[in-house]
């Protein structure tokens, strides 16, 4: 057969891409698919000079799914970025492309890549200038410079999750909305005093058998159309959070665990933190005759002394 | 609980000493430090003569302080002395008591049972000839059996009266015959019963092993009706030989149908020895703080209903750990021994106090929940009278007709008579919101109540074993949250509820920074409230190498804690009596008579100044001693 010009595999290359990008994103071909697309049909020599082309230009991806080979269609604009760059920030961008949303720590990709220190770390500043790729930092790691790429959030392992904010457990953020959860809780379980006739005994509970009580679903969908917070929260978030506050004892679960309750906050006030002896620093040294003892007792004096 | 902790007899020492002077409690001491000793190492070891030292022993066994039990030994008598060590801290109880029976019988009441703690145990009929004889006061100090004296400045009127209050008080419980056993150590009376068990089965058994089985099977159970026997022959319910011989002799006579009019003859027995049966007080204190608790959980007017509720169930409860067994494994025991007591509605608002205000006391649901989700949940309370479809007279109460649960037969009632005048109507309606109260406090996560079934407007039981264990963590959290604040309780509670976690599933639980997780923890095993086990991951044994497990063990923390404040208390104590010898000669001075008579003129204005701080200081100790033992009462004995 005659060999088939090189200007013709270039057409069918093309021809080939502008079809897999009609396909939905991320679609991945299987070579049939590719071959069926090729004009020519069933010519496999062809068929692989064209793939051979596609991939050449980066214009296709090879990948494997199981034990099958599958291709996946790069997009134009990816493309462009591809051609600017040379081949080591290439080849860099392209172990940043594969970590994902995990990213890659700066060792490995010299370990991976075998470059040298400083010509890496001239690629690597070329392209986050570039906006690229960008520098991230790991809950896991702090120390660790990690890149990804720059259209990607970290995932849940790098970034922390919602709780993360710079990568330290945002406090605040998570007193305040536990918070406002606790008193939106609060306002639909706890009967509010009537104000009409005060002389009436205050109700303080709903009766029993009561189903108002608000399920997760409820307070997730209160939290989400409340704007108390950009974050974008799930369900399971929402569920940790009220499984904090359930060990605050600040609320309860009822109706077999679905719904959440408010409970009045308890006193802590007891007889033994409150006097000396609960809270004092050197209790277990405290005996008589010791170098600590009742009759020596500082705390005892401040204690007896604030109570005149 | 038998055991004693170093410092639980610390605390009980100076307590003996407060009240009984010196030299007791250095007898005292000796006892709970060495053990059971024979009169002779007593002496020896107390450097006491002979004679103070056995003078003291009457004493401390006249208060119970003391048990004594003699044993065989190479031919000869030998006799034992054991300090009671829990019943030296009832000492601190004597004024809850008092008020306790205050309440339920007054003025005279308080007095009796004031006499009988000072006296330890006593003859009725000396009790009742001491009456207007004596007129001088009883010392604090050494009160013993020949010198019986009442405060003659009381209000009783007459013999009379002073014997039947008594007789209130025997039937109420809160005094009791004192039985051999009660001066016998424990280990001794169980020994004994054991021997005499085994002399019987003897012959019955061939292996060693199943005779001791038979026999420690058949010991609960005697043990159990030592208990069980007692308690009916008091309450006069069952046919066996009542402590009263005067009863005794009334019961042979008049038949058991007309029980009421037969207790109008009783007359106390003159012959019987009473003392202050301490466990009957534990039940009262326990219920107050199971009122409490509910106030603070529910509300105040659902906590005056529980109030009613435990009162009515109080009289058929004896010991705070009566009605429960020590040790769950046998079941069948169970059941014979401890019956669950149940109390209906319907009972409850026969005797149900007047005065509570119930109207208003529950929030009616918002109107759209009300609707919207009313059935979505479905207990089995609420499904079953729904089925049997009564709607009659319901759309009067229409308000909560929701809740009510007209199955039984008593609902049926006074369904029929439909036109019922007002003053029945408000019954019902009180009826009912105490129907709402009580399934308030059964639904609680607390479990005031358990739920016994519909009979009688439905019928519940209290759980107090389970009760007992929520007012522990209860006081429990509370300590650690002082101490740690909420972060500790956080802490404590996932620990509770997920068991043995190692620090960053915590502090992933938690939301808490792992570092932050790490040092509460440490503090918070410090203090003994948590546990922590190592488990190696590799065979060289490695810190970094090794996962640290959290845990928290009840029973062991509630131990520490314990502990932990009966120190503090004998530090209470301690520093009371460092601050009255810093004005020992001012105190001294101002309670001379005749500083007394011209108070304002003897006493200088910066001595009266130091008397007043030392009052209010000396107040301030003594109220916290009292809190204190609040919480010895609920880790220890509910």
């Amino acid at each position: 057969m005659a060999e088939v010009p090189h200007a013709t595999i270039q057409e069918f290359a093309s021809d080939v891409y502008e079809q897999c990008l009609q396909a939905p994103g991320g679609y991945l071909f299987t070579i049939q698919e590719l071959t069926d697309m090729t004009p020519g049909k069933s010519n496999i020599e062809v068929t692989s000079k064209v793939l051979n082309e596609l991939l050449r230009d980066r214009r296709i991806q090879a990948m494997t799914q199981g034990t099958q080979n599958v291709f996946r269609v790069v997009s134009k604009e990816m493309i462009e970025k591809v051609k600017n760059m040379n081949a080591d920030e290439e080849m860099l961008y392209s172990y940043i492309q594969d970590a994902a949303r995990e990213g890659i720590w700066t060792k490995t990709l010299k370990a991976k890549s075998n470059m040298h220190n400083t010509t890496m770390s001239k690629c690597l500043k070329t392209l986050e200038n570039k906006r690229y790729i960008k520098a991230i930092q790991s809950v896991k790691y702090p120390t660790r410079k990690i890149y990804m790429l720059y259209e990607l959030t970290p995932s849940i392992e790098v970034s922390g999750g919602p709780w993360f904010t710079d990568r330290e457990l945002d406090h605040e953020f998570i007193n305040e909305l536990s918070t406002a959860m606790l008193k939106f809780i609060a306002s639909k379980t706890i009967p509010r005093a009537r104000a009409k006739d005060s002389t009436a005994p205050a109700a303080t509970t709903y009766p029993p058998n009561f189903t108002g009580y608000p399920t997760l679903n409820q307070i997730y969908l209160w939290v989400k159309n409340s704007n108390l917070t950009e974050v974008d929260l799930a369900e399971a978030d929402i569920k940790a959070l009220l499984d904090v506050l359930v060990y605050d004892g600040k609320i309860e679960r009822v109706v077999g665990g679905t719904a959440y309750r408010a409970l009045r906050k308890h006193e802590s006030v007891n007889g033994f933190t409150e006097s000396p002896c609960g809270r004092c620093p050197v209790f277990q040294l405290c005996r008589e005759g010791g170098p600590v003892s009742a009759s020596n007792c500082k705390y005892f004096e401040e204690w007896l002394e604030v109570g005149l | 609980m038998s055991q004693t902790s170093a410092s639980a007899a610390e605390l009980c020492t100076l307590l003996v000493r407060d009240i009984y002077g010196e030299v007791s409690s250095k007898v005292v001491n000796v006892l709970l430090q060495r053990g059971r000793l024979t009169i002779g190492s007593i002496i020896q070891q107390t450097q006491l003569p002979p004679k103070s030292v056995k003078q003291t022993l009457v004493v401390l066994i006249q208060q119970h302080l003391v048990v004594h039990y003699s044993h065989m030994e190479g031919g000869n008598d030998v006799c034992y002395y054991e300090c009671n060590w829990e019943q030296a801290y009832e000492l601190l109880h004597a004024g809850r008591i008092i008020r306790a029976v205050e309440d339920y019988f007054g003025q005279d009441g308080a007095l009796i049972a004031s006499n009988f703690l000072q006296l330890g145990h006593v003859k009725v009929s000396d009790f009742l000839a001491a009456y207007g004889v004596s007129t001088k006061k009883t010392t604090k100090k050494a009160p013993n059996a020949d010198t019986i004296a009442i405060e003659a400045d009381a209000p009783i009127t007459s013999v009379e009266t002073l014997k039947e209050v008594m007789m209130n008080m025997l039937k109420a419980r809160f005094l009791v015959e004192v039985k051999k056993e009660d001066m016998q150590p424990q280990t001794d009376v169980e020994n004994n019963l054991r021997n005499e068990l085994r002399k019987q089965l003897a012959s019955g058994f061939s292996s060693e092993l199943k005779l001791n089985n038979e026999v420690n099977a058949k010991l609960k159970i005697k043990l159990k009706e030592m208990q069980i026997g007692d308690v009916s022959e008091t309450a006069g319910l069952k046919r066996k030989a009542a402590p009263a011989g005067g009863r005794v002799k009334k019961r042979k006579k008049v038949s058991i149908y007309d029980e009421e009019e037969e207790e109008i003859d009783y007359e106390i027995d003159e012959d019987l020895v009473l003392r202050i049966n301490h466990d009957k007080f534990l039940v009262l204190f326990r219920n107050a703080e199971l009122v409490a608790l509910a106030e603070q959980r529910i509300g105040k007017v659902t906590s005056e209903v529980y109030r009613e509720f435990l009162k009515r169930i109080e009289p058929k409860i004896f010991r705070c750990r009566d009605n429960f067994d020590e040790d769950e494994d046998d079941d069948d025991n169970d059941k014979i021994g401890v019956k669950k007591i149940k109390l209906s509605c319907l009972e409850l608002s026969k005797h149900f106090d007047p005065e509570i205000e119930l109207e208003g006391s529950i929030a009616l649901p918002p109107k759209e929940t009300k609707t919207k989700k009313k059935r979505s949940y479905d207990s089995d309370d609420e499904e079953k009278p729904r089925k049997n479809g009564k709607t009659n007279g319901k759309s009067k109460h229409d308000s909560d007709s929701e809740e009510e649960e007209e199955e039984s037969e008593a609902e049926d009632d006074w369904d029929n008579d439909a036109d019922m005048d007002p003053e029945a109507a408000k019954r019902k309606n009180r009826m009912k919101m105490i129907k709402q109260h009580l399934l308030l406090l059964a639904e609680d996560s607390f479990k005031f109540l358990s739920s016994e079934g519909n009979r009688g407007m439905g019928e519940w039981s209290v759980n107090y074993k389970e009760l007992g264990k929520t007012m522990r963590a209860v006081e429990m959290e509370k300590i650690v949250e002082e101490r740690f604040e909420s972060t500790g309780t956080r802490l404590l509670r996932i620990i509770k509820d997920k068991g043995k976690l190692d620090e960053k599933t915590i502090s992933n639980i938690a939301l808490l920074k792992q570092g932050e997780v790490r040092s509460v923890l440490a503090q918070m095993q410090e203090c003994g409230h948590l546990e922590v086990q190592e488990v190696p991951r590799a065979n060289p044994l490695q810190v970094n190498k090794t996962f640290f497990f959290w845990y928290f063990h009840e029973e062991r923390a509630n131990t520490l804690l314990l502990s932990d404040i009966y120190k503090a208390m004998s530090r209470n104590i301690q520093r009371t009596n460092v601050e009255r010898q810093k004005r020992k000669h001012l105190i001294e001075k101002s309670e001379r008579s005749d500083v007394q008579a011209n108070f304002e003129e003897y006493m200088t204005k910066s001595e009266k100044r130091e008397l007043e701080i030392w009052r209010s200081r000396e107040e301030r100790l003594l109220v916290q001693l009292m809190r204190l033992d609040r919480l010895v009462m609920i880790l220890r004995d509910f």
